[in-house]
C-alpha cells in the first residue's frame, strides 16, 4: 500500500540558491525501510520535513499522501523537541493532544518506553538523560501515537552500540508490523540489515546505489585505518599534561557515576578516545578537566599541573562541546578564527593558513550562520585548532558529520598531533575515521585505561 | 520493575487536602498574589512579605531547588541600582534604592518557587480552564525552557571564556567589558531560543498538537505530590 508518493519535488532556500530538491522522486510503501545518504547540506533533512509535511518554506510537485497516514519525527537533535520536563509527561504530549483519556496514558507511556529499551522512572527528568537517551526518548514519544511512517534523523550518530541495537530491534518489529521507515543515515551499514532502498541524495536528486546489503555491512566492519596495537610509551620528550588520579566521580549529593580505580595520564603528542555508552559520564570528566563542570566535589585532576578552573588557562586549553555552531557569534568566517587569535594575541595569520589548509577559504566573508551543519562544525573547530593548544578537548567531533567533514576533523587533529598538543576526545564508539594512539574506556561505571583490551583504536 | 508509577487518578498533596491540578493552581493564585503585593504593599509590610516569601524559600530548598541563579541577579541588581541611586539621588536615598531592589527581588521570589516545584504540564493544564489551550500550551512551554536556557547560557559563557572573551567576573567589573557579554553570549543565546522556539513548535505539531479542542493531561505522578 501507498503511504507517500513525492512526484516532481523542487524546494530551495531562496531565489540566489540553488535548488536542494530538483525533480525528487520517492515513493514510500507500508513496511517499506529506506535510507538516504548524502553530504551535509544536500537537503537530506530538508527532505525528511517534506515527508513529515512540515517544510517551513513553499515547493513545487505533487505530494500524495494515504488518508490513514500518520507520520513521527524523530529530530538530529532530540534537544529541540523535548516539551516538557519529565519523562511520561513528554511522551504523554501526543495522547494529549489526541484527546486520549487519562486513565489510558500510562499503559500506552510505558508500552512505548519499553520498546524504544528505556527502563526508567516515568518521573525521570528529561535533563538528567544522555544524548542517545533522549534520542530513544524520542523515539517512544512518537510510538506512541502508533505512527504509519516513521521518520529519523541520523540515528547512528547519537546512539552507542548498544543503542543503536535496541534501535535495528525495534525498527524490525515495526517494519514487520507494516509501519515504513525513512531515514537519513550517513552510515547506513549500520542499519545494512533493514534496509530495502539506499539512496544517494546529491545535486537534489535521488539515486538508488548498487551497494548490496552485504558489501555495506563489510564496510561497516572493516576500519579504514589499520589497527594498533598499543601501550603507550611515555618518552622522555613527552610531558604529561594531563593526569587523573583514582576517585570516584559523582555529582554532590547523588550516585557514583562513574569509578576511576587507576591514575590515567594525557602526554603530549597524543591522541587519546574516550568511549563509553550514553550517559557514562564522558562529557561531564571533558568538562571537568576544562574546570567548567559544576556540581562535582574537587576532583583529584591536574591539566597542565594545575587543578582545572574556568580562565587560568589562556589559549593553552581548548574544549569543543557537543553542537558546537552554539559558539558561532561574528559576522565572518574569518572574523570568527581570529577572535580568540586577538584575545590571546596571536599571529592572525593562523586564520587564513587553516582555512587555506580545509579549503574553505572562500567561507572566509560568509556568515557562519548561514553555513551548512558540516561546514559550522569544522570552522568552530578550526577556531581552536589555530590557537594551537597544549591540549584540546572534544565531545564527539564526528557526531552528524559527513565523510568529508570528517576527513578535515582528522586533518586538522592530526596536524595539531604533530605539533605536540594533547587531544583527548569522546565518542560512544570505536569505529574507523580517526587513528587513535590510546583509549580510556567507561565501562560499567568503571573508568580505565583500555590499552591492550581492544583491538582497535579508531573512532569517530 | 522498570518503570514505577504511583497512580493514574487524584493526588493528594498537600495531606488529604488537594489534587495535584488543585495544588498547582493555588500555588498559581498564591505566587501571583505574592508578586503582587511585592509592588503594592506599603514598606511597613515588606517584612510580613519576606516571612511569607522565606516560607516559600524553605520549601524550594527543602525540594533540593536551587536558588543560586535568583540571588545572584538580585546581587547584580543591587550591584547595579545602588551606585546609580548615589550618582543620581545622593547617599540620602541609597535606602530608597535598596528598596527598590528588595520589591523587585520579592517579586520574582514566587515565580521561582512556582516553577521549581511545578511540572509544566500540570501548569498548563491548570492555565487551559482559563486560557485557550494553545496559550497554556505556550506559556507551560516558556517556563518549562527556562530551565534548558539557563543550561545553553552557563554553556555558551563558559565556551567563550575558555575562547578568551573578557567576560570573566573579573572583566566584567570593566564597563568596557559589557558588550562583549552581548555579543558572545547574549547573541548566540538569543540566535539559540529563536532556533528552538521554532523546532519545538515544529515538533509540537508533529505531535498533533492543536488537533482536539479540548486535549486531554498526563496524569499527575508521584513527583507531583
Amino acid at each position: 500500500m501507498k503511504l507517500i508518493a513525492l512526484e516532481g519535488i523542487h524546494f530551495g532556500y531562496g531565489s540566489h540558491q540553488g535548488e536542494i530538491l530538483d525533480d525528487l522522486n520517492l515513493v514510500v510503501n507500508r513496511g517499506e525501510c529506506h535510507c538516504i545518504n548524502g553530504p551535509t547540506g544536500s537537503g537530506k533533512s530538508s527532505l525528511l520535513h517534506l515527508l513529515a509535511g512540515e517544510l517551513c518554506r513553499p515547493y513545487e510537485g505533487e505530494v500524495y499522501r494515504h488518508p490513514s497516514l500518520l507520520v513521527g519525527l524523530v529530530m538530529q537533535d532530540p534537544n529541540v523537541q523535548v516539551l516538557r520536563q519529565s519523562v511520561g509527561a513528554e511522551i504523554a504530549f501526543a495522547l494529549e493532544n489526541l484527546g486520549i483519556a487519562a486513565e489510558l496514558m500510562v499503559e500506552k507511556v510505558q508500552q512505548s518506553l519499553r520498546r524504544v529499551g528505556l527502563y526508567i522512572s516515568l518521573d525521570t527528568p528529561v535533563e538528567v538523560l544522555s544524548l542517545g537517551q533522549k534520542y530513544r526518548l524520542m523515539m517512544a514519544a512518537q510510538l506512541v501515537f502508533k505512527p504509519s511512517l516513521l521518520l529519523l534523523d541520523e540515528p547512528w550518530a547519537q546512539l552507542d552500540d548498544n543503542g543503536v541495537s535496541e534501535l535495528q530491534a525495534v525498527l524490525k518489529t515495526l517494519l514487520h508490523e507494516g509501519v515504513a521507515v525513512v531515514m537519513v543515515e550517513h552510515n547506513p551499514s549500520a542499519f545494512a540489515s533493514l534496509v530495502d532502498y539506499l539512496w544517494d541524495l546529491e545535486n537534489g536528486n535521488l539515486t538508488a546505489t548498487n551497494l548490496t546489503v552485504d558489501a555495506l555491512a563489510l564496510t561497516h566492519s572493516e576500519p579504514k585505518h589499520s589497527s594498533v596495537n598499543i601501550q603507550h610509551k611515555a618518552t622522555a620528550q613527552s610531558a604529561c599534561l594531563v593526569k587523573i588520579k583514582a576517585h570516584q566521580f559523582r555529582f554532590l549529593e547523588q550516585e557514583c557515576l562513574f569509578n576511576c580505580p587507576q591514575t590515567l595520564s594525557l602526554y603530549s603528542g597524543e591522541i587519546v578516545a574516550l568511549v563509553g555508552d550514553n550517559g557514562a559520564g564522558k562529557s561531564s570528566l571533558l568538562k571537568s578537566l576544562a574546570g567548567i563542570q559544576a556540581n562535582t566535589a574537587t576532583l583529584p585532576i591536574s591539566v597542565l599541573g594545575k587543578r582545572p578552573q574556568l580562565g587560568i588557562y589562556g589559549a593553552d586549553l581548548g574544549l569543543l562541546m557537543q553542537r558546537p555552531n552554539r559558539q558561532l557569534f561574528e559576522q565572518s568566517v574569518l572574523a570568527e578564527l581570529e577572535f580568540s587569535l586577538k584575545r590571546f594575541k596571536l599571529p592572525l595569520c593562523r586564520a587564513e593558513q587553516i582555512l587555506q589548509r580545509l579549503g574553505l577559504t572562500h567561507l572566509a566573508q560568509c556568515s557562519p550562520h548561514k553555513l551548512s551543519y558540516g561546514q559550522q562544525h569544522i570552522i568552530a573547530l578550526a577556531s581552536l585548532v589555530c590557537l594551537q593548544p597544549k591540549v584540546l578537548l572534544l565531545d564527539d567531533p564526528f557526531a552528524g558529520l559527513d565523510k568529508q567533514h570528517i576527513e578535515k576533523v582528522v586533518m586538522l587533529l592530526e596536524q595539531l598531533k604533530a605539533k605536540g598538543s594533547a587531544i583527548l576526545l569522546t565518542s560512544h564508539r570505536c569505529a574507523s575515521s580517526l587513528a587513535v594512539d590510546r583509549y580510556w574506556l567507561i565501562e560499567s561505571a568503571v573508568l580505565r585505561d583500555g590499552a591492550g583490551q581492544v583491538e582497535h583504536f579508531n573512532v569517530g | 520493575m522498570w518503570a514505577k508509577r504511583t497512580a493514574t487518578g487524584a493526588k493528594k498533596p498537600l495531606g488529604t487536602l488537594l489534587t495535584a491540578t488543585q495544588y498547582c493552581a493555588f500555588a498559581l493564585v498564591l505566587s501571583l498574589v505574592l508578586s503582587s503585593c511585592a509592588f503594592f504593599l506599603p514598606n511597613s509590610g515588606l517584612g510580613w512579605l519576606l516571612l511569607v516569601d522565606g516560607i516559600l524559600v524553605i520549601h524550594g530548598l527543602y525540594l533540593k531547588n536551587k536558588i543560586t541563579a535568583l540571588l545572584r541577579v538580585g546581587v547584580i541588581q543591587l550591584a547595579l541600582t545602588l551606585p546609580l541611586y548615589y550618582l543620581l539621588h545622593g547617599e540620602a536615598q541609597l535606602l530608597d534604592g535598596a528598596i527598590v531592589v528588595l520589591r523587585v527581588f520579592l517579586a520574582m521570589l514566587p515565580g521561582w518557587w512556582l516553577s521549581s516545584t511545578q511540572s509544566p504540564e500540570r501548569l498548563g493544564e491548570v492555565l487551559s480552564w482559563g486560557l485557550p489551550s494553545k496559550w497554556a500550551f505556550v506559556i507551560a512551554a516558556s517556563i518549562g525552557l527556562l530551565p534548558y536556557m539557563m543550561q545553553e547560557t552557563k554553556e555558551i559563557y563558559a565556551i567563550q571564556c575558555l575562547r578568551g572573551a573578557s567576560i570573566t567576573p573579573k572583566a566584567l567589573r570593566n564597563p568596557k567589558n559589557w558588550p562583549e557579554l552581548i555579543y558572545c553570549v547574549v547573541l548566540p543565546v538569543l540566535i539559540q531560543l529563536l532556533k528552538l522556539s521554532k523546532q519545538m513548535a515544529k515538533a509540537a505539531k508533529l505531535r498533533h498538537f492543536g488537533k482536539v479542542n479540548q486535549p486531554t493531561h498526563w496524569p499527575a505522578t508521584r513527583e507531583d505530590e
